[in-house]
């Protein structure tokens, strides 16, 4: 029974346990709804406890987050204040946009870097912005292109190097920004770069050039070395890699200063590109040493005139506050391929071949070979002597007769170059004509020749002789120059020879260029004039242009008839070139005829006409003249 | 319409309440599951009622005009003049088939003149949310479903459905009820007050609660039950849960059926989404006797007429808190509805009905819900 009941039944009945049995079910149906009430009130209190504190827990939770909320705005407006304050104090102009091309942000690099005018950012059209700057560009429509690009691909990144009219250079990043997984927009960054591209422009220059002269160094030397022997290779020519040495420059250095000496090494790099054609390199590799690649080397005493040059420009003086300085020089040679077919093993033999030109006592050059050496310095000789001799009348013509092998009589003479040189008396062709041809002077000597042989046949028949023709050799180069034609007509106009008595002879080689030279020999034999293949059978010939070409004779190759009796090879051949001529109607003519038994042959043949020691030597003009007479004077006694 | 109520007690003895109908269509009862578990029972109605549709259920107490006992059957016997009647009936061995169960009742009536239906359901082994979707989706439109689920007292042990044969579990039984002269009304209120914080539910499967914010909701309830805290599951209702989600128009209410302390579970009458909000609820005496007024009022005003027979359906929750004043609220309900209606009714594990005339029919816990019926 509840107590309060209890208690209750005391106060007002008396004892309970003595209430009558007819009230229990009542009595225990009011003490179940008082301790109902009890539980009630104990449930709602409890509940009312645990929601209090419950709440409370809530309310503290509520606080903390509230303190770390502003906490984590005090930061991020801590980190917009830094990242605002960045953005002022870079050097770089910085553009951020939404991802609806809103302009969100921007820094005052940015508007004084493009010169926007403000109201044009603050419009936020990012398209206003990125036009105003294309407006500023040399290639505006590739900076708006690639800003389109972006604006359809939202998550690209890009990288430009933009170039402005007013000559700054600005590099231009772009890149997504992100939030999380999503992008809000996109940040671009400009920063001029236009001091920084100069300087590495001038570290480029100073990487390849030499400060003190303005030449290639070292490492471009090497560039371009690497770069001549390779193209060198391909086309399989030569070339020539010079080293030189300032004999007294250290004194020069030691005694005038530095200054001195670098003004002296500035004279010397312009003596030296004067000497040299524009195709060539000139290096300073350092302190007194320059180095020279001559490419597509003509020929050996080509590059040795061509050191000779460059020590006798050398070897005057240097005028230098009112002094006169003077500084020789000592060159090395090396060729490739034949010294050395690489770069390294070429200029180690340039530089021991410099060694050696000191050794010989300086201010001259050295090849590396001792043998290349001494061959380019005699034709280097020979050439300094040739260049006098037509003027010092050292050359001469000899003539050799060409006999008609059916009637014995003598149909022409072959004018022959004689070179009377005053130490070594007289030197064959095949010594000088060679120099002539690669110096050119063949062009000179040629006209000569063709005067004088003219002139001299000419003489002849004034003497009273029977009228002959007179062979003359057309050198390749002659046959090239533009004037041959004109030349030849001056030549017979001035001594009166009429052309068919002069015939010219050319060899085979000389018509490789078929089209140029057709319009020549066109020309000639509209003249009137003979025209002889020569050396026939040697080279490497298309028949077709013998049919093609104005031709008069074959000359038979003296090869050929060398062995006619011993080699019979040698005599098929000459059998087919005396049946090929037959048949383009060709007259033929044999060289170099020296016995009897090869002259019946080639009669048995069917040869023409011949010309050898069998019949005569060359001789000078009067000798011939006594021949010719002699000859004629036999021949009338044998009528 | 003649109603005839009969009263078996704890021993056995008929009580008639009423001129007896002989002529009953129908035979409403609703009994101790004690008593159900004996056949001898349904054989006894039976043969008092052979032509009578029987339907009936277990009970946590049945109302007998403003009587409120424990262990008996009340059966009352309709007779209705103007209105036909169909029962159907399905049986779900697993909660997970509720839905469909619903539907399938509801397709197995006839759609033609259906007015409303009655439906008494497995109080355990259904889920009443899920039931109550299949039966919304089954039925045509504008006919409205109000019953309850089944209950074993405070005990959460087996609960019994009959659908014209003797009492079982896994049943559920739907009075499908046709005539144009038949006016339902019904009307559904709780009168709980919500307290404490809203709570999110963190973890939940189907009608099974794990968390609320993060944390154990049965530790939860623990802490707010105090000393009551060994009476669960039965404590739990007294702290019923009031459910705030999208998926509802008004708030709902959800009350515990059983407790898994492996599992650290709770198990709700209906479903408990995750993303849903909750917030404790707690009992006033007047509050939920002016609750079930309420709700006879707004039966009253939807029915039109006079009503002749109510069914009141009442949470077993709320008989755990009221005790001894339970009756109050069915003496509040006689009040409303006045002397001539005969009042019939159980304590149950859940209630069906919407909750005003417009809203959709949904499962409710903790309310009373009342049926109208009148004939003009």
């Amino acid at each position: 029974m509840h107590s309060l009941l209890r208690r209750q039944i005391q106060r007002y009945l008396g004892d309970p346990d003595s209430v009558p049995a007819a009230w229990r079910p009542f009595l225990d149906a009011v003490s179940a709804g008082y301790e109902q009430d009890d539980s009630d009130r104990r449930l709602i209190d409890n509940s009312l406890e645990v929601m209090s504190t419950e709440l409370e827990e809530r309310n503290q939770t509520l606080r903390k987050e509230l303190a770390e909320r502003r906490q984590a705005e005090s930061r991020i407006e801590q980190s917009l204040s830094l990242l605002r304050a960045t953005l002022d104090a870079t050097a770089d102009g910085i553009l951020a946009v939404d991802h609806e091309l809103r302009v969100e942000s921007f820094n005052v690099q940015l508007l004084e870097m493009w010169m926007i005018p403000p109201q044009v950012v603050e419009a936020q059209s990012t398209r206003d912005v990125t036009d105003f700057m294309a407006r500023q560009l040399t290639t505006p429509a590739a900076f708006l292109e690639t800003a389109r690009h972006l604006e359809a691909h939202p998550d690209a990144d890009s990288f430009d190097t933009l170039e402005l009219n007013d000559g700054r250079v600005l590099e231009c990043y772009s890149r997504p920004r992100r939030i999380g997984e999503q992008i809000a927009g996109r940040v671009w960054s400009f920063r001029d770069v236009t001091q920084r591209r100069e300087a590495e422009t001038r570290l480029a220059y100073m990487a390849n050039y030499d400060a003190v002269t303005g030449l290639p160094n070292r490492n471009l030397l090497r560039e371009r070395l690497d770069r001549a022997i390779k193209h060198e290779a391909r086309k399989g020519r030569s070339l020539a890699l010079l080293f030189l040495d300032l004999d007294n420059f250290k004194a020069i250095n030691d005694t005038l200063g530095h200054e001195v000496g670098d003004r002296i090494l500035q004279l010397v790099a312009k003596r030296l590109l004067a000497c040299l054609r524009a195709c060539d390199t000139v290096a300073r590799l350092g302190g007194d040493e320059f180095t020279v690649i001559v490419e597509d080397m003509a020929s050996m005493d080509g590059v040795a005139a061509l050191a000779q040059k460059i020590i006798e420009n050398l070897s005057h003086p240097f005028p230098l506050d009112g002094h006169e300085l003077f500084c020789t020089v000592s060159v090395g040679i090396a060729i490739y391929p034949n010294d050395s077919d690489n770069l390294d093993g070429l200029m180690k033999n340039a530089d021991s071949a410099m060694y050696r030109a000191k050794e010989h006592g300086r201010n001259t050059y050295r090849f590396f070979t001792e043998d290349m050496h001494q061959r380019a310095y005699e034709r280097l000789l020979m050439e300094n002597k040739l260049r006098g001799a037509l003027n010092r009348g050292e050359l001469l013509l000899h003539y050799q007769p060409q006999i008609d092998v059916e009637s014995g009589t003598t149909v022409g003479i072959e004018a022959l170059l004689r070179w009377n040189d005053a130490v070594r008396g007289l030197v064959q062709p095949i010594e000088f004509i060679g120099v002539l041809e690669d110096t050119g002077m063949i062009v000179d000597v040629g006209r000569w020749v063709l005067a004088e042989a003219c002139a001299f046949n000419k003489s002849l028949q004034e003497i009273g002789l029977p009228p002959i023709r007179i062979a003359v050799n057309i050198s390749p180069r002659q046959f090239r120059q533009q004037d041959l034609v004109e030349c030849v007509a001056q030549t017979l106009q001035r001594t009166g020879l009429a052309a068919e008595y002069l015939d010219l002879e050319i060899t085979e080689g000389t018509l490789a260029d078929v089209l140029e030279a057709h319009d020549v020999l066109e020309r000639l034999s509209g003249m009137g004039v003979q025209l002889s293949i020569d050396d026939f059978g040697t080279g490497y010939s298309s028949l077709s242009y013998l049919k093609r070409f104005p031709i008069n004779t074959l000359k038979i190759d003296r090869s050929f008839i060398r062995d006619i009796l011993t080699d019979s090879d040698d005599a098929a051949i000459t059998a087919a070139i005396v049946a090929l001529s037959r048949s383009l109607r060709l007259k033929v003519i044999a060289e170099g005829v020296e016995t009897a038994a090869q002259l019946n042959c080639l009669k048995l043949h069917g040869c023409d006409e011949v010309q050898g020691y069998l019949f005569a030597r060359p001789m000078p003009g009067d000798v011939l003249i006594d021949w010719l007479r002699e000859r004629q004077r036999d021949s009338a006694q044998a009528a | 319409m003649r109603i005839s109520q009969e009263l078996i007690d704890p021993s056995g003895h008929w009580q008639l309440h009423g001129a007896p109908v002989e002529d009953a269509g129908l035979v409403l009862f609703f009994g101790g599951r004690a008593l159900l578990d004996d056949p001898a029972i349904f054989r006894q109605i039976r043969q008092r009622h052979p032509a009578a549709i029987l339907m009936g259920c277990s009970t946590a107490g049945e109302i007998c005009g403003t009587q409120v006992t424990d262990d008996t059957v009340v059966a009352t016997a309709v007779h209705f003049e103007h209105t036909r009647l169909q029962l159907a009936r399905t049986a779900v061995s697993d909660a997970g088939d509720s839905r469909n169960a619903g539907r399938r009742l509801a397709e197995s009536l006839d759609a033609d003149g259906l007015a409303h239906v009655f439906v008494l359901s497995d109080g355990l082994h259904v889920n009443g949310t899920e039931l109550v979707a299949g039966l919304r989706a089954g039925l045509p439109a504008g006919v409205v479903s109000t019953g309850g689920l089944s209950a074993d007292g405070a005990r959460f042990g087996r609960t019994l459905v009959s659908a014209d044969g003797p009492p079982t579990e896994g049943c559920i039984a739907a009075l499908g009820m046709y005539g144009e002269r038949l006016r339902v009304g019904f009307g559904s209120l709780g009168g709980w007050d919500p307290f404490g914080p809203e709570r999110l539910i963190t973890r939940s499967s189907g009608n099974v609660l794990y968390e609320l914010d993060g944390e154990s909701a049965l530790a939860l309830y623990k802490r707010y039950l105090g000393e009551h805290a060994a009476g669960l599951p039965a404590a739990g209702l007294l702290f019923p849960l009031t459910l705030r989600s999208a998926e509802h128009d008004q708030p709902v209410v959800r009350t515990i059926l059983g407790v898994n302390e492996t599992e650290q579970s709770l198990t709700f009458a209906g479903d408990m989404p995750e993303g849903a909000y909750a917030r404790l609820m707690k009992a006033n005496f007047e509050r939920l006797i002016d609750g079930a007024i309420g709700a006879a009022k707004i039966s009253q005003s939807l029915s039109g007429a006079p009503p002749q027979l109510a069914i009141l359906i009442s949470c077993v929750g709320r008989k755990l808190v009221l005790k001894q004043r339970i009756e109050e609220e069915v003496e509040g309900v006689r009040d409303v509805l006045g002397k001539d209606a005969v009042l019939a009714g159980f304590y149950s594990y859940g209630e069906i009905s919407p909750h005003t005339p417009s809203a959709k029919c949904e499962l409710h816990n903790q309310t009373m819900t009342i049926t109208t019926l009148s004939e003009v």
